[in-house]
This record gives structure tokens, sequence and C-alpha cells, in this order.
């Protein structure tokens, strides 16, 4: 196996058109692509999520209506009072608002109070990413819950359109981290009473709720950051259509028949393809990403952490497009053609790297086409990226590469079929 | 030690190859003689086990080929008519990689290297890359990759296809040795007829897919041992002149080639006087007259009624 990875490696390297197109090509790209677009994702862009909150709920009528009923009911008078001093202060909205205008969210989110139809049209106009709409009697029944647990309680809606989806994504994310962490709070202060009511509310801030720090704690994407990811998730997909035009001419030229006279499986000929082209792809992210980090700053190289999960991100992708490669490799063995390789190399790339997203940022393309992308392996492993680099961790990104196994073993599976088998009659 | 039998090859509509018999014994040179698309190639994939015959068999010692590819394949070299090695690679590299795909490695390995590069006369540039070689080092260590792993038998396909004379004669000066020094079995195919002549112990001549002649070049010559031919070198065709000659009773053939007509004529008949006659007659100046013993060319043209390179 290492022979044949030594081989190829060998004769890439010695190909400087294709040296050039696999390894400066999404270099420049980037360079351009981050540059021109920069100010796409710039801090007043990307970094800043328009939210708007459309407020039906009365909160003082709410709270008001809660301690009527507590009052009207057959608790013994010590209870009253506790149970009214903790509506009074307890108010699940306020805290959710308060997060929302703290200075940790500060350029990160900008909200605005509206009207639902204000509020509706600007999502349409794309003037905001989304709306939390805070129902009628979301005080009254979340308080019936959280101190009585008594109905159903009360849900926050959050209202978005499809045309940026990965935006939407983050302010749900911080609302669910939120929502969480006033249920996480409101069930230690059914067990603990009312001192435990008390600390939760003293303790309870933004520095607290795990998923919002996380996000924070990171720059903002820059658009060179996203594009060296777009580019290198593209031009790996040139690596496998690069391996399926190799194995054509190794045909073509009579040397594949030259190793299988040597009594070499075709099966192992096949593995040793996958291995190179796996090793190929992740050479090639490797060399991007530190050229990106070096040449523009994009990356900081010594955040081990951070560095961990991208090598394991592009080791699954590179899993998958080895596969890719084989899938190449059998159809022009089978065909003994170039055609396919070249179509897929010409054609097939440019709308795979459409669809993961990268020529044009997610966030600027419609929902259909980012749930689309996460049908093609460049797509799944840019996902991956971003959310890995906006420090979503491991919860976010492990169904992602999940998936980009499964794509892996299904399309090294179908090359193994496709593959000529033995000697044709 | 091989024998194909009834060996036959069809592809869709066209039989490639046509119940060939054939065999080779330990250490024999044995020749394939046919023009393009007489089926040689074909045969020689079906015998290396590339290829799986429409019907027929290939044996190794007893042991059908077509069963299992592996009884031959370790004791098997081919030099195929392609440069089947990689071209962006030196031939250190080339002969390495296929080494080592041939279990070859540690001191052996760099042995068995030394020596092909020594046998095809390469150990001076074994380090530059292949694509910048001559056309005659291109087929130098195209024979050198199938000599890596010292089979007991080689078959080469067309091997000086394309190179200088120099070249060639290195080649088959090289296949000589291996065939007479090292008692290699070689089983050769050209359409060269004086290689053939040159290097092999018996020969089998196929035309469209078919053995149509075998035996000794002796054996195979003597097939025309009532007949002669006559070289008449022309300055230019003489299309009536050709028309002419066809009309003598005592000429079997006249075939036309780039200096001139040959013909093969009944052996002792007085012909020379009536060519001189029939030229003067048509106005053809003649540059040149000799009269041949036959050769495979002649043999070959007889049975088949044209010329090996048509």
């Amino acid at each position: 196996m290492v022979n044949f990875l030594k081989k190829d490696v060998l004769i890439l390297i010695r190909d400087r058109t294709e040296l050039l197109v696999l390894l400066l090509m999404p270099f420049v790209l980037t360079a351009i692509l981050g540059f021109a677009l920069g100010g796409v994702m710039s801090e007043e862009g990307f970094s800043e999520l328009k939210v708007a909150i459309v407020q039906e709920d009365d909160t003082e009528a709410g709270v008001q209506q809660f301690i009527d009923d507590v009052n009207s009911a057959a608790f013994p008078d010590e209870a009253k009072v506790g149970m009214t001093e903790a509506a009074e202060s307890f108010q699940p909205f306020s805290i959710i608002e308060e997060a929302l205008f703290s200075d940790d969210l500060e350029g990160v989110v900008k909200v605005s109070y509206l009207a639902e139809d204000e509020a509706l049209e600007a999502v349409q106009d794309e003037e905001i990413l989304a709306i939390i709409k805070v129902p009628e009697d979301f005080t009254y029944q979340a308080l019936q819950k959280m101190i009585l647990d008594e109905g159903e309680g009360s849900e926050l809606i959050i209202q978005s359109s499809d045309h940026s989806a990965l935006a939407v994504d983050i302010v749900d994310d911080i609302i669910s981290t939120l929502v969480d962490q006033i249920n996480l709070e409101t069930a230690i202060a059914q067990v603990g009473g009312e001192e435990a009511i008390t600390s939760t509310e003293e303790e309870l801030s933004i520095h607290d709720l795990g998923g919002v720090e996380s996000v924070t704690d990171q720059e903002p994407l820059s658009m060179l950051q996203y594009y060296t990811f777009g580019m290198a998730v593209m031009f790996a997909l040139y690596v496998a259509s690069t391996m399926g035009s190799k194995a054509y001419i190794e045909n073509y030229q009579h040397v594949f028949d030259r190793i299988l006279l040597s009594g070499r499986s075709r099966n192992l000929y096949l593995s040793g393809k996958w291995v190179s082209t796996i090793v190929l792809v992740v050479m090639q992210i490797f060399i991007l990403l530190v050229a990106s980090s070096l040449v523009f700053q994009a990356f900081q190289l010594n955040n081990w952490a951070y560095w961990g999960g991208i090598g394991l991100i592009s080791l699954v992708y590179a899993l998958t497009i080895g596969s890719l490669g084989t899938l190449l490799v059998a159809m022009a063995m089978r065909t003994k053609s170039n055609a396919i390789p070249n179509v897929f190399a010409f054609g097939i790339v440019s709308v795979f790297a459409f669809l993961g997203g990268s020529f044009a940022p997610m966030f600027q393309l419609p929902d259909v086409i980012n749930q689309m992308g996460l049908w093609v392996p460049n797509g799944v492993a840019m996902n991956a990226y971003l959310q890995w680099t906006q420090g979503l961790g491991l919860s976010a990104i492990g169904p992602l590469l999940v998936r980009l196994l499964v794509m892996a073993i299904v399309i090294f599976s179908m090359s193994l079929f496709i593959f000529p088998k033995r000697r044709v009659a | 030690m091989l024998e194909t039998t009834d060996l036959r090859k069809v592809f869709k509509s066209t039989v490639a190859v046509d119940e060939v018999n054939l065999y080779l014994n330990k250490g024999e040179s044995v020749g394939l003689l046919g023009p393009n698309g007489a089926g040689k190639s074909t045969t020689i994939s079906m015998i290396s086990s590339l290829s799986m015959p429409t019907s027929g068999d290939v044996k190794w010692n007893g042991e059908s080929v077509v069963k299992n590819p592996n009884v031959i394949r370790n004791v098997l070299g081919v030099v195929p008519q392609e440069i089947a090695v990689y071209e962006e690679l030196t031939a250190l590299e080339n002969l390495k990689f296929f080494g080592k795909i041939y279990g070859l490695k540690g001191e052996t390995l760099d042995q068995k290297v030394e020596d092909a590069l020594k046998i095809v006369g390469l150990e001076e540039k074994q380090k530059e890359l292949v694509k910048n070689y001559s056309g005659g080092m291109k087929r130098r260590i195209n024979i050198a990759v199938a000599l890596l792993h010292e089979p007991e038998i080689i078959i080469m396909d067309e091997p000086t296809v394309g190179i200088d004379p120099q070249s060639r004669n290195y080649i088959l000066e090289m296949v000589r040795q291996l065939n007479e020094e090292k008692g290699m079995t070689v089983l050769y195919t050209s359409h060269y007829m004086e290689e053939v002549e040159r290097l092999c112990d018996r020969i089998y001549i196929m035309d469209h897919g078919k053995v149509i002649a075998t035996g000794t070049q002796e054996e195979l010559t003597s097939i025309l041992s009532s007949e002669e031919s006559i070289l008449i070198e022309l300055d230019r065709p003489y299309p009536n002149l050709v028309k002419a000659l066809s009309g003598l009773e005592e000429v079997l053939q006249v075939v036309e080639h780039d200096k001139g007509i040959k013909l093969i004529v009944t052996k002792g008949s007085r012909l020379l006087g009536k060519v001189f006659q029939i030229a003067e007659q048509e106005d053809a100046q003649i540059a040149g007259i000799n009269v041949q013993v036959p050769t495979l060319e002649d043999v070959f043209l007889h049975l088949t009624g044209r010329k090996l390179r048509d």
C-alpha cells in the first residue's frame, strides 16, 4: 500500500499543471474571494445578528394573574408570600431580554421591538434575520409551570426566512441555551425552595450560559476563513477526479495490466487508490490552511484544540473523497474512458461547490440550497468546518462527521461493485 | 511447458483469434509472425492470463491458466507493445515500484534492480525521468521491468516498434542472450521478418486470427523450394509493366514495393531475358535486378497473397 502511495504522490508532484491546480489555485482563489467579498462578513454584516422581539405578552398582568391565583388558592400564608415574591422577582422573558442586551452579546445580536406585521415584513425584506415571538399569557403560563408545576408551560416562537439559515441557527442556539438554563434553574429552585431561587437570580448571567460563551469567545468568521474552507473542500474534489484520470492513463498504457500480472488483486489496486487519495487530500487541506494562516493570518496556529478538530474533520472528509476517487477510478476502468473523470472535474465539481457553499457564503443562499448542500460531501465538510470554527463543539459537528462516514462507506461499496472484475471473456 | 489448445477469442461479431494451437518447450525461442491485426496481441493477452478466451485453454506445465491465472503469473514476464511504465518516474523508481509489487524487498530488490538495469544497459540513466528517454531507451526500460523477477518465460510483443536501428540491434542481442545464455523461454511477436529469422528456433505465422503455418525457418522456406524470387528495381512505378509481367506463364506472383517489383517465379525458369524485353517495350528504366532464394517474407506472401507490413 505504501508502495502505491509513494508512486501516486511522486507522479502528482512531478505533474506541475496538476500541482498548480490542486495547490496554488485554491490559495489564489481564497485570496481573491476572501478580500473581494470581505465586507459581506464584516462586523456590521455577518457578526451582528438582527432580531426582532414581538411582545404579545403583558408581563405585569401575567404576574398579577398568577398572584391572584395563588392568593385564592388554599396554600398556607407563608407559602403564598414566598410564591408571590418569587413571581415578582423571577420573570422568565426578562432574563432572556437581559441576556440579549448584555455586554457579552453587544455587537453580536441587535435587538429591536416590533409589532408582528412589521416584524414579518422586516424578515421578508431581509432587514432582520429572525423574530422572537413572546406569545400571549407567556409569563402567566411559565410561572404556573415553574412555581406550581401546573399546566404545559409556555413556548417562545422563533420565526425566520430562508435566506440565512446559518445565522438563524446561531440565534436559535442562543435562545435555546438561555431557555435550557432557565429550565435548569427552575428545576433546582423547585427542589431547593426559595433560597435556591434567590441564589439563581443573583448568579444568572450571560457568563453562566455555556452555549453563548462558546460563540462569543470566537472572533466573528472572516471571509478569508470562509473561503479557505470553501476552496479546501472544493479543490479536494479535484484530487478525486485526478485519481480517476491517472487510473485511466494507467489502464490505457497497460501499466495496470502489469500490476495485475504481478498477481496483485484488483481490490488491492483500488484500495491503494483510496489511501493515496486520502493522503493527498489531507496534505492539500493542510497546506492550504497553513498557507492561509501564515500569509493571511486567517487562523491562529497555536490553538491546538481547535486544530485537533480541524484535523478530525479533514481526515473524515478525506475518507469520503478517497471513496469518491475510487468510484471515479472504477468508472474510468469500467468504461475504459476518461470521460467520467472529466465530466466530474469540469461540471460536477462546480455544481457540488455551489451547493456546498464554496462560491457564495451559505448565509446568503436560500435554505433549499443549504439543505441540498448537506447531501454533497463538500457541503457537509464545509458546515462542519464553519460550525467548529464558530465554537459549536463536537456535539454539533458529530452528526456531520457521521454523515460523511456513511457517504464514504456507501461510495466505496459502489466503487467495489463497479470496478471491473476478473478478466472479461 | 506452455501450450494453447483451440484458443479462440470473439469480440462481438469479430473473430480475433480462431482455434490457435501452439506450444513452447523450455528454453525455446519461438516467433509469432503476422501483420497488424493478425491476432498476435490478443493471443498473447490470453496466454498471459489478462484476457479470458471465448473458448479453448492455455496450460502451463499441464495446469489451466484460464482456470487459475496465478499458475503462470509469477513465472511470466510480459513486454507489452506499449511503453507500460510510469513516464513521470525515473527508471530506478519504476523498477523499485514494480519490484515491490512482485514481493521483492531490501537487498534482494536492490540487486534485482541493478541486474535488470545492467541487462538493458541503463545503469547510467537510471535516475532520469522516463519521459526524457529516447524511444529506444523507453523500450529497454519496458523490457527491464519484465525481467525484474527473473521469469522462466518472457513474452515480447513487438518490442522494437518505432526505434532506431542501433537500439533495435541492442534489444535483439539482449533477447538472444536471455534465451541462449540464461535459458529463458521466449515468445517473440513481430512483423519484422528479419527479427524472427535472427532470434527464433520455431515460428508460427498468423493471419486473420489463425495460425497458417508453423515450423523452423528451414521448414517454412522449404514450402517455396520449387520457387525463387526476382527483385526488379525501377526508377518509378510502371503499372503496365506489372500487368505485362503478370501475364507470363512462369510468373506465379507479382508484388509491387517501394523500390520496384518482386516476382515469384518457378525455380529455374530462364525469365530474365523476357523481363528485359518487356521492360524495353514498356519504356521502363530498370535500375537493378536480383535473384533470391525464398525468405520468410516470400513464404508469408505465398500463403496470404500480401506483404507482412501491408
